[in-house]
Parts: C-alpha cells; structure tokens; sequence
C-alpha cells in the first residue's frame, strides 16, 4: 500500500501537483470566509486550518517525490516550487492554530482565518512563479491581504502601520511595473522567465535592460522586507494581531525570498557578475547591519523580532547573491517556521500574564513561572540564532558554507576577485551579524531565565498564571530539536532534499 | 567497530531526561541519575581495554549511516586520556553540587548535556560533529553560571556565551575552508590524511587558532575567564577549569597543527611567545587577587600558558608534556576549586583577608588546600611537576632559550600559592573561628583527587607512553624538530 502511494504520488502530473497543493487553502479560505458570515467562527477557522495543512503536507510531499515541472509557462510545481508553498501554508497553519484562542475570541476572526489560507496560497505562487505577470498578480495580493492583516490591530497604531505599509508598497508596484515596461516592453516579448532567461542571457554591463532587471530587484526585496527598504516591517509585525504577525512575519517573506533568488538566476554573463551579484551582497550588508543593530535596542519583544527578521532576510540574500535557491530556500524556511513559534509565543505570554507589557523586560523570571513555553521559546531562539544542534543552525551551516564556497572559488578559481571580497565582507558581516543575534535573542534567554520578577507574581488562578503552552509552539520546538539531530544520523543533505530542483 | 563510543555520549543525553523526569518525583534523585551515567560511561570505556583503549590504541565508533552523516567517532593515545579527565572532573562535579537545592533536577541535567557535549568533543572524528559539540558545551554552562551562580552572574553568564560563540565562529568558517579545499572529505582523519591539498594552510591554521586559543585561553582572549571562573557554582567551575579548557589544546593537537603543518612551524614563536607571557601574566595577576576563587582562575591562565608553550615545542616530549599538563591542570583546579567552592558554602566569603588560622578550624580542608597549592606550584612527586618541568626543558631546547623565562612564572607560581596557603591555613585563628571541617563526602572526594594528583605525579609516564604514537606521528608532520 505504501509503496502504490509513493508511485501513485510520484506519477502525479502537473496539473494535479498544483491542484493538490493550492486547493485545499484556496478552498479552505472560501468556506473560511462563508461560514465567518453565515455560520461559526469557529467552523470558519477549522476550515481554513484544515486546508492549510492539507496544503502544506502536499507542498512538502510534492517537494520530495514530484520533479520541478513547468505549468503553462506562467506557474511551476514540483520540486522546490511545491515544497516552499508547503512551507508557506504551514507558517500559515502554525500561525492560525497557534493562535486560535486569540482569533475566536475575535470578531471576525474566521475571515482572518480565511484570509491566512488565501494568503498563504498567493505567496506560495509568489515562490512558484513563472512568469512576471503572474508574480505581479500573486505579490499584489499578497499585499492587499497584508495590508488588512496589519489594520486589523484597531488601534491608530496599526492604522498608521498599514498606512505606511501601504503607502510604501504602492512605490514599491510602481518599480516593479516600471521594472517590467522596461524589460517587457524593451526586450522580450513577454514576460515569461524561459523567455526573460535568453533575452537577459547574456547583456553587457551598461546595458538599459539592467534598468528593468534593478527595478524588479528593488521591487521584490522591498517584499521580503530586506535593507534599506524595511522601514514597514517592524511597525506592521508590533501592531498587527500576534497571530497575523506571525504569518506575515513568515511566509509571505519565505515567497518574496524565493521569488527573488529565481527571478536573479534569469541573468547571465556581466550583468549577473557585474550588477547583480554586488548588487545582492550590498543588500545583506546593510540588511544584517540595519537588522541587528535595529534589533539590539528594541525593547519591545515583538519589535526585536522584526528587525531580527530584516537581519535573517540579509543572511538570505548571501544564498540569493550566490544564484542558490536550494541553501537560499531552505535557510528561511528554518527562519519562517522558528520566527512563526517566536511571535506566537507573545500569545502565549500574553494570556499567562495579561499585565505583561510585551516588553522583554517584562518577560523577567517567566522562566521558572512557566516552564514549558519558556523552555520551547528558548529552543526557537535558539535556532534562530543558529546554535548547534538545533534546525536553525544548519539553514545557516548551509548559507555560509555557499558563500564561503563562492568566495574560495572566486579568489582560487580565478574568478572575479571583486566579487570574492564583496562575499567575504558580505560573510565577515553575516558572522557578526549571528554573533550580535546573540545579544538581542539572547536577551530574552537572559531575560526568562536569569532575572526574577520586578514585582512578586501573583498566585495563579483559572484564567492566568498557568503554564498552559500552546500545543503548537511545543511541536515547533520539538521538531525544531528533531530535525536538528537528525542529521547525525542521515547527513544534513537529507534536510534540503525538498528544496532541490530535479 | 565500537558501539560503546557513540552509546558513550548517548547515555548522558537519556539520563538527563531521566533526571528531570526524575525530579519531579524525588529532589534526591537527579544526583544518583547522574552519578550513574558517568559510571555507565566509565563502564562502557573500561569495557574497551580488551581492544587497547588504554594502550593508546585508535578504536572507531559505529560506521555512519549516511555517507553524508555528520556522525563518526573515534578515540586514541590523545583522546582517551581526555575523556579519563572528562570522567573524573564530571563526576567530581556532580559529587561537589551534592547539596544543591535550588532546582537539582534541571542542575544535574545541565551537568549530564555539558558532559555528553564534552565526550562528543573528544571522541568526534567528523569535523561538524566537533563543531557541533564545541558549541553544544555553551549552553548548559551559559545556564549553570547564570542559574546557579554568585552575585555578578548574570553579566558573566552573557558574556561567556557570546565570546565564546564569537570565537567558535572563527572554526566554523575554518572548517567550511579546510572541506572545501579538501574536496568534501568532512572526517578530521580524513583530511589529516589529505591536508596537503589544503590550499589556504595559513587562513585554515588561524581561523581554527582563534577558537582554540580563546579556549585554552591565551592572553589577550582571556578576559572572559576570571569572570566565568569566579561566578560560576563550584561544580561549573570544576568543569570549566577542569575539562573545557582542556578542549582548546585538545583542538590544536587534534586538528590546528595537523591540518596545516607548515604553518604551526611558522607560527611556533608566537605561540611561545603566548605562552611565556601568560605564565608570567597569569602568575602575577593572581598574585595580586584578593578573592580566593579569582587567584585560582588566573592561576589557570598560567597553567594553560605551559601547555601553549609546550605545544610550541611541537617535539614528541614537548606535546606529551602538553597533554600531562592538561590533565595535571584539571586535577589540581578541580581539587581546588572545589575546596573553595566548599569554603565559600561555610563562609560565605572568598575574600583572602577574611580568614586565617583555618589549620587550627578545619585542619582536613587546610591539609587538602596545602597538597592543592603544592602541586599548583610544580613540587615533585606531584602532578604539576612533569609536565611544566619538561615544558621549560623542551621549549629550551627547541624553541629557544629565551623561553627560560617562563621560570618567572614558576617563582611566582610559588609566591601565589604559598600566600594563599599563608592567607587561608596559616596564621593565628581569625574571626571565622567555627567552621565544621570537610565531611565524609568532600572527603572521599579530595581524596580521590589527591590521588589522582599523585598517581601523575609519580606515573606520568603511563600517559605519556598511551599517547606516543600519536605524538611521534605529530612531531614526525611538522619536521621532527
């Protein structure tokens, strides 16, 4: 039986690759969004939960058995193109099951449901793009479902967060269909990548297609929230709902990643060398610079993860600046799935101290207080910034190992010496930038567990004080050990298997 | 094929879930769990000495499942020696945190995952499990200081953790190196066997240098020591000064000087030139501590400038003196962090100025200070002598006579250790005149360790014959000199 299965999975076509893993969240959002208005919150939010996973565990099956296939030139499935939309849809999952007591209790709570479910569909077709239209279409909605998201937190705060996010957003559609007028309109005749591919192929430096090729650049690092273009992030992911922080904080920048380092692997010749490849590091630099300088003087928990997350972003662009999707996707799906129990964990704190004022001092003690959650935190921080032997370390084992390669192979294989010192200034920052990582997640460790409360807790009672983690942030950090061990065993190579293009 | 190598670091894992399951039935339970496990371990190295474990033979653990696993292990002349220290040391300080009371069962987990990290770093023979394990030691000491230890512990806590991370960093990009250039070989013997494919030796040899001499530590990278070593409980301190400085020698007889020959030789009078000036360094600054606990953490530092320089040597003798030194070390700054862990728990001071006459208080504890002091000075007969003795002569010989002036060290070695002694055991009875004496536990501790500081003291021999065919092999790559 088993074994029909995996042929039966293995003999699936492209068409029902893709139906398997986006119907069920697309599905699920609908009856999400009509069983909110017409029905329970709470059957809204099981539907969208439901799809979720059921997308998710498609994503990753498909990721390991199916090859990477080409779906009408616009969509790809397959490989990769499967397994980073299964990693999105379980950011989304994590995010809506992890917080579903914050979301039932919340009017309109199903729609937000449903809106993760249809959100994390389109940044999975964000990651799997095949074309520009396609991925402008996909990234708008991502956008305009972000935009809710993030006004949802009702207070003028969020407001003004997702103004802003608006506001720059638009600029951000502007370069991108600046970006592709350019390379459209001017070169190829349409925008399919396999065309883009031998019309970018093989450009001088100096040439006006690099204008369209930057644009787009700009336009899709402004998505996945990198340096000097992040100033929405931190407001969005403090103001937002944790849960919907959480998802947004995660999957839909796992897509703008992916999308990115596919859309760069288009180019060729100088203008990869030249442009592009500088062009890429220089945005780690400042992202893992921007990033953990930003992080280290927050004071607000949800905050410093944001500005965490712009750092991470950068220690991914070194994989995205080495034309490596593999290391580049499976680095942040790390990120996204220990950065989605990180934000949760805000709920679960919240409702074990409703007093807590989601600062990091306020976390003082919580440690001994509430063991279990602060035990599964401490484990996803951990990993995030890649401490042996949890799963975040080997998402950065593989990063720098890239580009450690890449530079060796520039300075002894006669490659461009320019780019072999952009890539080792771009790793000595990536290094420092993990050191520092340590002064600003490991403040929270210091925080939990290190220092007592500043006033004594009260006993608990029914509604708080109790060390109630949730089962979500348990599993994470259980999987997170899990897999990080595993590699003694089976070879860190097994990890990435989903995420190579076959 | 020695399956009792991985089961080796896996015991320790399994035990300390036992211990916190364990904890919540019983308070007592946790220390014998953890008392059992570094039995079981002992067992299961003991069990090896058919195979000639003990005669320096190099034993492998279970082949790897994968050919791309990040598992593999091996232990010989240079290993095993380390790991009897590792045994002793961790035993010795779960026995020394016997009476913790504050949360036992997370305490003696932490010290089972430090001691399962510990073997994995002197057993591992793939060279991301070493890196892996290296860092693994972090954490649970990271919680031990800042959960158990004194008044300033949190700040030396975080500042443990994040020096030594950033300083394993260094490793990290030097292992991704010596890999690559290798071609993929990811075995440390494997890519001894092939170093000379390395094309980077020097970037290779520092990268790695870095990390290890943070460890050991060399001056000028030692400033997270006097704070971690002071503030940590008695059973992190054992262990810190005991066995995880011992890691950094470890790595550059292991891995440093075999991976690029070449450039240890062209390094070898800047590590000699470390090591005096960390034997005089260390020597002086703890001549002029005025808490007990900080005198004995630099006198580590100078203890560890000997093995630096006997290392420098790079002759069979000179790294045999190395490993003697590093075990001698371990011994004594176990013995004596333990005995002023134990004077602090009745005291509650360190201060030097607050005690004396504590011969006619607690005659057991001052005798166990004074043999302590002796063999921290080098007298012979006892542990410290063989190896520092034969790290003057042989860097004499090898590196140059300007390395005579690590006897400046030994003269102060004397002075701080005889004014301790004066400090705590001698002198008229002081203010501090009724504090009980060591008890059956301690007791039996000391004298382990009193033993063990004899027995390399008079036998030193025994190590240095377990481990001469992995020196004679080492003196042999950098030129025999």
């Amino acid at each position: 039986m088993p074994s029909a299965l995996w042929s039966g999975v293995c003999e699936m076509n492209i068409e029902q690759v893709l139906l398997a893993v986006y119907a069920p969240m697309v599905v699920g959002a609908l009856v999400a969004f009509a069983a909110d208005a017409f029905a329970s919150r709470r059957l809204a939010m099981g539907a969208a939960a439901l799809g979720l996973l059921v997308s998710a565990a498609a994503g990753l099956t498909a990721g390991i058995l199916a090859p990477a296939v080409d779906f009408a030139r616009v969509i790809r499935g397959g490989g990769p193109f499967s397994a980073v939309p299964g990693v999105i849809a379980l950011c989304g999952a994590l995010a809506l099951l992890g917080g579903w007591r914050v979301l039932s209790a919340r009017e309109g709570g199903g729609t937000t449901a449903g809106l993760y479910a249809l959100g994390a569909g389109a940044a999975g077709v964000v990651a799997a793009s095949a074309d520009l239209t396609t991925l402008l279409i996909a990234i708008e909605v991502v956008a305009l479902i972000s935009y809710a998201l993030v006004s949802e937190g009702r207070t003028t705060h969020s407001d003004e967060a997702a103004m802003k996010y608006f506001v720059q957003g638009a600029v951000a559609t502007g370069f991108f269909v600046l970006g592709m007028a350019v390379l459209v309109g001017l070169f190829a005749p349409t925008g399919n990548y396999a065309q883009l591919a031998t019309t970018l192929g093989d450009r001088m430096l100096g040439d006006p297609a690099i204008v369209g090729v930057l644009l787009l650049v700009a336009a899709i690092a402004f998505k996945s929230g990198a340096a000097p273009l992040h100033s929405w992030a931190p407001d969005a992911y403090e103001t937002a709902p944790i849960p919907s922080a959480a998802f947004l904080a995660t999957g839909p920048k796992l897509g703008a990643v992916f999308a990115l380092v596919m859309f760069v692997t288009l180019a060729d010749g100088a203008l990869k060398s030249a442009a592009l490849v500088p062009l890429l590091l220089a945005l780690s630099i400042v992202s893992v610079l921007v990033g953990s300088i930003g992080a280290l003087g927050q004071k607000s928990y949800r905050r410093m993860l944001a500005y965490a997350g712009i750092a991470q972003v950068g220690y991914a662009l070194l994989a995205v600046a080495m034309l490596d999707p593999t290391s580049a996707a499976f680095f942040m799906s790390t990120y996204a799935v220990a950065s989605a129990g990180a934000f949760l964990a805000a709920a679960s704190y919240e409702r074990f101290d409703p007093t807590w004022d989601g600062t990091i001092a306020g976390l003082a003690g919580k440690g001994r207080l509430a063991p279990l959650t602060s035990a599964a935190v401490a484990v996803l921080l951990m990993s995030l910034v890649g401490i042996p032997p949890i799963l975040g370390f080997w998402g950065k084992f593989q990063v720098f190992a890239t580009a450690i390669y890449g530079s060796a192979a520039a300075f002894l294989g006669g490659g461009s010496e320019l780019v072999g010192w952009l890539l080792a200034i771009a790793v000595a920052i990536g290094l420092a930038g993990s050191v520092i990582s340590l002064g600003y997640y490991g403040s929270v460790l210091r925080a939990l567990y290190l220092q007592t409360p500043k006033q004594p807790f009260a006993a608990p009672t029914a509604e708080k004080g109790r060390d109630r983690p949730s089962l979500v942030l348990l599993a994470v950090a259980v999987a997170l050990l899990g897999l990080g061990v595993a590699p003694a065993v089976w070879g860190y190579s097994f990890l990435v298997v989903p995420f190579v293009s076959r | 094929m020695m399956m009792q190598l991985d089961l080796m670091i896996v015991v320790p894992l399994l035990f300390a879930v036992a211990c916190l399951l364990a904890g919540r039935v019983s308070a007592g339970a946790p220390r014998w769990i953890a008392v059992a496990a570094v039995a079981l371990q002992a067992t299961l190295l003991a069990s090896l000495a058919p195979a000639g474990v003990f005669a320096g033979e190099r034993l492998g653990g279970l082949a790897p499942a994968a050919a791309s696993s990040v598992w593999g292990l091996a232990t010989d002349g240079l290993s095993t020696p380390l790991l009897l220290l590792t045994l002793f040391i961790g035993a010795a300080a779960m026995i020394a945190s016997w009476r913790v009371t504050e949360r036992p069962s997370t305490h003696f987990a932490l010290l089972l995952a430090m001691q399962a990290a510990v073997t994995a770093v002197f057993l591992a023979d793939s060279l991301v499990l070493f890196y892996v394990a290296w860092e693994c030691v972090l954490v649970p000491m990271y919680f031990l200081i800042g959960g158990w230890g004194s008044s300033n512990r949190r700040h030396a806590a975080t500042k443990y953790l994040i020096y030594m991370f950033a300083a394993g960093v260094f490793m990290l990009v030097g292992l991704i190196l010596a890999i690559i250039e290798v071609g993929g070989v990811g075995t440390i013997s494997g890519i001894t066997q092939s170093a000379s494919a390395i094309v980077t030796p020097a970037v290779v040899f520092w990268l790695f240098m870095i990390t290890f001499l943070a460890k050991v530590p060399v001056v000028g990278l030692h400033t997270w020591l006097p704070d971690a070593h002071t503030e940590a409980p008695t059973a992190g301190s054992i262990l810190l000064a005991g066995v995880l400085l011992k890691m950094g020698g470890y790595g550059i007889l292991r891995i440093a000087i075999p991976f690029a020959p070449q450039a240890f030789s062209d390094a070898r009078m800047i590590l000699a030139a470390l090591g005096v000036v960390g034997i005089i360094y260390g020597a002086a600054m703890a001549l002029t501590q005025t808490d007990l606990k900080r005198l004995v953490a630099y006198s580590s530092v100078a203890h560890m400038g000997f093995v630096v320089l006997a290392i420098a040597a790079a002759t069979t003798a000179g790294f045999s003196a190395a490993l003697i030194a590093m075990l001698s070390h371990g011994f004594v700054a176990g013995l004596l962090f333990f005995l002023v862990g134990s004077l602090y728990d009745r005291a509650h001071t360190r201060e030097l100025a607050a005690f004396s006459g504590l011969g006619k208080v607690m005659p057991l504890w001052s005798l166990a200070f004074v043999f302590g002091s002796l063999a921290s000075l080098g007298l012979p007969g006892l542990s410290g002598f063989p190896g520092e003795f034969v790290t003057i002569v042989e860097a004499f010989s090898a590196v140059g006579a300007w390395t005579a002036l690590a006897t400046i060290g030994l003269v102060l070695g004397a002075a701080y250790n005889l004014r301790a002694v004066r400090g705590t055991a001698q002198g008229p009875v002081g203010p501090l005149d009724v504090l009980p004496d060591l008890g059956s536990r301690e007791l039996a501790l000391v004298g382990a360790f009193c033993l063990a500081i004899l027995a390399l003291g008079l036998q030193p021999v025994f190590v240095a014959r377990m481990s001469e065919q992995v020196f004679g092999a080492l003196s042999a790559l950098v030129g025999g000199v």
